[in-house]
């Protein structure tokens, strides 16, 4: 499963989708990113809770009209990218949410 | 160090401050939390005691109001945000503001004196790091701590902030205002900077304080001559960046086409006789007091943030900058490219926008005559 970090906002700012660091992701991040409106749909629905590739690719297919390949071509690439900035994470299945006592 | 890295923009960072002067966007803002500070800075433009702030005719910002601004700034689309003074580590409310700014998504910059950032302080930050702190070095020594900041062990506690802040990561950045009472210590505070690897923007340009005087009023106000100030602001940058560079700036100012670092880092140099900076365009500031203006360094136009949302001051703003007129002296100046007067130094140098701000004259005349001097010399 896929999980996004908690330190990171997605705000809107003048047509242009970013997510904005907030906690000690600063420090890896040094500043902000810009995410497609691909991108976007992932963030919001990795924001909604762990999810897997598949789930990702499924919303994304929802939102736009592209075929399946197209999609999870355009997922592995948003996660890969997204991992190395350690903005998402593989977690397990039955792992407890961040900040769950 | 390289000159480019101390007014380094991102492309991301443009292009959105691009988008939001053509959309009318407030992107970037600063709160002056209090003007109340631990230093007592000869050269300061807004310093005041917590007495004259209870005897002022307007009230200070509470949390509670500061929070109502900037989340509907964030409505409007804010995402820089700069958190200035007096010291804002000194106000009881920063701690508060600050965690709310960062956890609601702005880029939080923070201007501060260094002194009492400690070891907890430090922690603290590492959880929720600015993007930047931009500690203000005084000197280079506690003797000149005392004696132009009235804080006698002042550079001790900045530098030993300084030093924590960088092992725990936090980014820092280092800013000077050269005077008269610390200019024999450039060339130690050029390299406290050096040692740690830190960016540091020397200022020799001093604001006269319209805020705490009223504009046009350049008397009894300490700070360097013109013919200093270009001095210092060329011998600062051959300390900074070596000969080679050195040459290349002298040969730019001599021939006129040297770009001069403004000294505010969203400034510009204006070219159409309007404010073409992005101050009331794409930036805005509030006073400690609930004012807001284009600028910190100027006290109009402005716009009581306490009466209306802060959609509607910032319409108004807008409207108000848009008025402002720059001297067509200054248009036409075949100087222009040199010197980096902008409205706020006009007004804040002579009491109007379209003033001829007669101090950066003789400063850039002094700087391209020592300029051609040298270049001279070296046959060059």
């Amino acid at each position: 499963m896929l999980r996004a970090c908690k330190d990171v906002i997605l705000r809107e700012i003048a047509g242009e989708y970013i997510l904005v660091p907030a906690g000690e992701a600063a420090l890896k991040l040094h500043g902000m990113i810009t995410v497609s409106e691909s991108g976007y749909v992932i963030w919001q629905k990795l924001c909604e809770g762990d999810c897997s590739e598949g789930e990702l690719v499924k919303s994304l297919c929802a939102e736009y009209e592209v075929d399946g390949e197209t999609a999870a071509a355009d997922v592995r690439e948003f996660v890969c990218r997204l991992s190395e900035l350690g903005l998402v994470s593989e977690v397990a299945a039955d792992a407890p949410c961040e900040g769950a006592v | 160090m390289d000159p480019s890295e101390v007014k380094y923009e991102a492309p991301l960072t443009k292009h959105l401050f691009r988008k939001a002067t053509s959309r009318g966007m407030p992107l970037s803002g600063t709160i002056e939390v209090s003007p109340v500070c631990n230093f007592n800075c000869r050269m300061c433009y807004v310093r005041k005691s917590p007495q004259e702030v209870a005897a002022g005719e307007r009230r200070m910002l509470e949390v509670g109001d500061r929070l109502r601004i900037a989340a509907q700034a964030r409505d409007a689309g804010a995402l820089y945000m700069l958190i200035t003074g007096g010291e804002p580590f000194l106000w009881p409310g920063f701690c508060i503001l600050y965690e709310e700014l960062v956890r609601s998504g702005f880029l939080v910059t923070v201007n501060t004196n260094g002194s009492l950032i400690d070891k907890d302080t430090v922690e603290w930050l590492k959880k929720l790091p600015p993007v930047r702190l931009n500690i203000t070095l005084y000197g280079a020594s506690d003797e000149t701590y005392g004696r132009l900041c009235r804080s006698p062990q002042g550079f001790t506690k900045t530098a030993a902030a300084v030093d924590m802040l960088r092992a725990a990561g936090v980014p820092v950045k280092l800013n000077c205002s050269l005077t008269p009472e610390n200019a024999e210590d450039l060339e130690a505070m050029i390299a406290f900077a050096g040692e740690r690897d830190l960016i540091i923007e020397v200022n020799t340009y001093m604001f006269p304080p319209v805020r705490r005087c009223g504009s046009g009023k350049t008397e009894d106000f300490e700070r360097f001559t013109p013919e200093e100030a270009a001095y210092y602001h060329i011998k600062r940058y051959r300390l900074q960046y070596g000969e080679e560079r050195y040459a290349d700036f002298l040969a730019g100012l001599r021939d006129g086409c040297a770009r001069i670092e403004g000294l505010d880092e969203y400034c510009t140099d204006p070219l159409d006789g309007k404010v073409s900076c992005r101050a009331g365009k794409a930036a805005w500031w509030i006073t400690y007091d609930g004012l807001m203006t284009p600028c910190g360094m100027i006290d109009r136009p402005s716009v009581d943030i306490t009466k209306d949302s802060f959609a509607a001051c910032w319409e108004k703003l807008r409207e108000e900058t848009d008025k402002l007129r720059l001297s067509g002296v200054c248009q036409r100046c075949e100087s222009r490219s040199v010197c980096h007067s902008c409205a706020a130094m006009a007004y804040a140098e002579t009491g109007t926008t379209e003033g001829i701000p007669r101090y950066l004259c003789k400063m850039t005349r002094e700087m391209q005559r020592l300029a051609a001097e040298y270049l001279r010399a070296k046959e060059l």
